[in-house]
């Protein structure tokens, strides 16, 4: 784990708080680990197999049992119903 | 062969790596089939990941099903939705009118509600007709 203290000024600061304002992210932490995640793919760091053993992996080390997951499937599909 | 994947099958394909629904996702990303989704499928997912691992992972996830799917927008279904109105459940809605808007021979699920459309198969049954080893799981 890495922990940065790190300063925005100007227009660097603006396109955080829009990022928070705008409901995007919740804080100004997550908009820049949300940032970051987006430049990593942009830029090709990793392929489709690798998000998805990246995924799998972190899913692995809190596992469900098929019946959650198929409950909390079917929780997301009505809140994703929209109004 | 192009098929419309049901965030049940990207779910389950995540959750468990040894599922018929990993061996799909996989069959995705290395373009063996096309997959067609929606906007509501894409919602679907990232609620799911939202709640189980946060935002992070919710936005990776959109990330990886706009790279692999081809993503019908809400815009393109009001027709379709509105012949099926009342004939299938509210939830479901946005998924028959994707397979049927694009002709789409097969719907991949893991989803007892869509039992009755003759496009539902589930992922083992899927696996099979592509003539692949399955999984012991029927997801």
């Amino acid at each position: 784990m890495s922990t940065l203290t790190i300063k925005f000024h100007g227009v660097q600061d603006e396109i955080l708080q829009a990022l928070i304002d705008s409901g995007i992210a919740e804080s100004k932490s997550e908009a820049i680990r949300m940032a970051l995640l987006k430049f990593g793919l942009d830029l090709g760091i990793f392929e489709s197999k690798e998000i998805m053993a990246i995924i799998q992996s972190k899913m692995q080390k809190e596992p469900l049992t098929p019946e959650q997951v198929g409950k909390r499937i079917k929780k997301a599909k009505h809140d994703s119903i929209s109004r | 062969m192009i098929v419309f994947l049901d965030s049940s099958t990207i779910i389950y394909g995540l959750e468990f790596e040894d599922s018929n629904s990993a061996n799909i996702l996989n069959l995705l990303i290395e373009k063996e089939i096309q997959a067609y989704i929606n906007e509501k499928v894409i919602a679907e997912v990232k609620t799911y990941f939202r709640a189980r691992k946060g935002r992070n992972y919710a936005y990776l996830m959109e990330v990886f099903l706009r790279r692999n799917c081809v993503v019908i927008k809400n815009s393109e279904l009001i027709d379709q939705m509105e012949i099926l109105k009342g004939k299938i459940k509210r939830k479901d809605l946005e998924h028959i009118a994707t397979v049927r808007l694009k002709e789409i021979q097969w719907l991949v699920a893991y989803d007892e509600d869509f039992e009755g459309f003759n496009e539902y198969i589930t992922p083992k049954n899927f696996v099979k007709k592509m003539k692949l080893k399955t999984k012991s799981t029927e997801y």
